[in-house]
């Protein structure tokens, strides 16, 4: 059975061509769009039967995309991702023609969604050949670019006409590429580009949560937790509820964020997202349980390490020595603690390298950092903590 | 497929240059025939005689004549590595700068002939080392005389170059393009631990670590993972004992991190133990921070604002002198340390220069 007949498709596509509606157009030119399924529209060279239908450029377009189809059947990733590529950078040539008029954003967007994810396939299919690891996403990045200088630069058109308005969902994609091939540095840019966008806020809501996730990685990576906890929290509160994935990817990464500023998820949250993995670290961290710590690491190194949160986490053990610390502190009900004490109780949490040194070096950094007021003094061994808030609450210190 | 240059030359340096350098008197010192020095035209000799570098131009066709094919490249960082390396009798930096120049033409010509990953890999592996080795005998030197940054880039590209090259044969191993080569990976953990140690408390460095298979997870590699993480949580004590373990280059590699290591625990230590009468003995902290004496100490102490006396050190925050204003605490960590008097621990210089060097370049 036919989704419909080709030459259906071509009258159909060339009256939407005219009208023109780029919503339909797009779905016409979509790798997952139902149409794609049906053996008919693979086609090895549609060019005869196109031109009987269509003239340029959307001729072009469309033998692109039926070649890209057919080598997809074909199982061969790495040509089905040229045509996409050639489809791309046509269409670049049409975009940059069209002058104060944006109606064809919607095709740009499902053709580049769809470029990125023909070069992740051709990537994994690529074993063997002479490309070096990530240079088929590198080159499709490439092709997102220049999409989207032809969207920053159009800024003589009116609000309503602007080609701007594309540039988040490019962003977005060029994110989800530099990612993947750990080439962070290379977001920078872009979140310039988006920050000081006037569309930053009338940007749609699906795209801005996209943004943020990414944008609030990137913070973590480079260790600034505010404002991780800001993109990711936005992130987290605004997806919508059915998406349980995506919710699940934000908290992967916003509850170590969180931990780290002194916030505890709760049991039941983790459990509805199924990252439960963190509920013995919380435990973990908040008695100060340096075995379990070390034990839990081991365990669930793998998924952290496949996450990317394997430094964060082990970030995580400081706040883990703070509240130990602090247990140690009310036990002795002293405002005087030996360095001993603190010593002995890593000891036997399973910190069996650890002497009186490190001790001090540890509490040293605590100090430094403002999680324990007070002063070491080295010649009594003894660690004088303040007698008012000497553990002062994480959430409080900036 | 591209077509490369098959390389023709089989020796060190193409006769040309031999002729074109003896008549203009561009030999350098290392290649001059004994006893023809004091000549008008000092005369080469040709069995030491190794290719320049030259910068590939616009327009400049190579030819294959002047190109040499892998085993001569491979048998030219031999002979620089055991017979000029070891030559004791000009300074170590004028043959520094002879070497480096020499390695750069070999890279050159390996990259013109796109070398087999085989070939890449044997010939990098005792480059990089060179590299690392002179980024610490070298240290602290005038900027006139060595260039560290300069060096720096070179071993870093070479050390990325490598890297790329042993996951690309990791690919064709897992399936079964090649053979696997032992003797070809097995310096691997080396180089994946430098790649650490070079760029200490670097996230993406850590990352690769921890990303790799795990059989080149050795005790090297994870304890180069460990010392990093030690590094970005300054914790100063188990850092500065991490390096004792280390094998001789790495270890010197480390030890290049002490100044700011040293300075990272003056700022923490004058705040923690921030009292206007007790004092820090000097002893304790000569061993914790690896220095070879209490003058050392005291030198340094006196250079971060902080006084001496017969107790011990008097650690107040005041004291402490930021060079800069305005940075952050990441950026001073890594901040390159030339203004800090750094003497190099005698026990790193021991490990290095107790092993034979050619030995140590070629073989560790």
């Amino acid at each position: 059975m036919n989704y419909m007949s080709l030459s259906h498709y071509l009258q159909l596509v060339e009256r939407y061509w005219k009208t023109p509606d780029g919503y339909k157009l797009a779905t016409f030119l979509s790798l997952r769009h139902e149409h794609a399924a049906y053996g008919n529209f693979q086609q090895e060279s549609p060019e005869g039967l196109v031109e009987r239908f269509l003239c340029a450029p959307i001729d072009e377009f469309v033998c692109y995309h039926l070649k890209c189809l057919y080598y997809i059947a074909q199982g061969d990733f790495q040509e089905a991702y040229q045509q996409q590529s050639a489809l791309t950078q046509a269409f670049i040539k049409l975009l940059q023609s069209q002058k104060e008029e944006n109606w064809s954003l919607p095709i740009m967007y499902t053709v580049c969604l769809d470029l990125r994810l023909v070069a992740q396939q051709a990537e994994q299919q690529r074993v063997g050949s002479n490309a070096k690891p990530g240079e088929i996403l590198e080159k499709a990045a490439e092709c997102l670019m220049g999409c989207f200088r032809v969207c920053a630069a159009d800024n003589r058109s009116s609000e309503e006409d602007t080609k701007r308005i594309g540039m988040l969902a490019l962003v977005n994609q060029l994110f989800k590429v530099y990612f993947r091939i750990n080439k962070l540095h290379l977001c920078k840019p872009l979140i310039r580009a988006i920050d000081s966008s006037p569309f930053k806020d009338t940007f749609s809501l699906s795209q801005q949560i996209t943004y943020r996730y990414f944008v609030g990685r990137k913070a973590m990576f480079d260790s600034d937790y505010k404002l991780a906890d800001n993109y990711l929290t936005y992130a987290f509160e605004n997806c919508h509820r059915s998406s349980r994935k995506n919710k699940r990817l934000i908290l992967i990464y916003l509850v170590p964020v969180k931990m780290l500023l002194g916030y505890i998820p709760s049991k039941y949250v983790l459990e509805k997202y199924d990252v439960i993995q963190f509920w013995d670290l919380v435990q973990a961290v908040v008695q100060g349980n340096l075995k379990l710590f070390d034990e839990i690491f081991e365990r669930h190194e793998s998924f952290f390490i496949k996450c990317g949160i394997y430094l964060i986490v082990d970030k995580l053990k400081i706040i883990a020595y703070r509240n130990l610390f602090r247990k140690i502190y009310l036990m002795l009900n002293s405002h005087q603690i030996p360095v001993e004490a603190l010593q002995t109780a890593l000891v036997h949490l399973g910190q069996t390298d650890v002497d009186l040194d490190e001790t001090e070096c540890i509490v040293a950094n605590l100090i430094y950092e403002g999680k324990i007021k007070g002063y070491i003094s080295h010649q009594h061994k003894k660690i004088v903590v303040s007698k008012q808030n000497p553990f002062p609450p994480l959430s409080s210190l900036s | 497929m591209e077509k490369y240059i098959q390389g023709e030359c089989m020796t060190m340096c193409p006769d040309e240059e031999i002729k074109m350098r003896e008549t203009q008197k561009l030999l350098h010192i290392l290649e001059i025939a004994p006893g023809t020095e004091h000549y008008r035209l000092p005369r080469a000799d040709k069995n030491k005689m190794v290719k320049e570098f030259g910068r590939s131009a616009a327009g400049k066709t190579h030819n294959p004549k002047s190109i040499r094919p892998p085993s001569v490249l491979l048998k030219t960082v031999h002979f620089l590595m055991t017979e000029v390396a070891t030559n004791t009798t000009i300074p170590w930096n004028v043959i520094y700068d002879y070497i480096a120049d020499r390695l750069r033409s070999i890279r050159q010509d390996m990259i013109i002939q796109n070398t087999n990953l085989a070939h890449t890999i044997t010939i990098l592996q005792p480059i990089v080392r060179f590299y690392a080795f002179s980024a610490y005998t070298l240290y602290g030197c005038n900027r006139s005389i060595f260039d560290d940054f300069l060096n720096n880039k070179h071993l870093l590209e070479c050390l990325k170059r490598l890297l790329n090259n042993y996951d690309d044969f990791d690919i064709l191993i897992k399936t079964k393009q090649t053979e696997f080569e032992e003797y070809l990976l097995e310096n691997r953990p080396q180089f994946e631990a430098m790649y650490i140690i070079f760029n200490i408390g670097e996230e993406a460095a850590i990352l690769r670590g921890i990303n790799l298979d795990q059989k080149w997870r050795t005790s090297e590699v994870e304890s180069a993972i460990k010392l990093s993480i030690l590094f970005s949580n300054g914790n100063y004590v188990k850092y500065c004992r991490l390096i004792t373990h280390f094998p001789p280059i790495l270890a010197a590699l480390a030890s290049l991190h002490l100044p700011k290591m040293r300075r990272w625990g003056f700022k923490v230590m004058s705040n923690a133990y921030n009292s206007k009468t007790l004092t820090y003995p000097v002893k304790k902290f000569k061993t914790i921070f690896l220095y070879n004496s209490d003058e050392e100490v005291e030198q340094n102490c006196g250079h971060f604002g902080f006084p001496v006396g017969v107790n011990g050190i008097s650690l107040q925050k005041q004291y402490f002198k930021e060079n800069t204003e305005n940075e952050t605490e990441k950026d001073n960590k890594n901040k390159p340390m030339y203004e800090v008097p750094f003497v190099k621990p005698e026990f790193i210089e021991e490990k290095v220069f107790d092993t034979c060097l050619s030995d140590l370049l070629l073989y560790s």
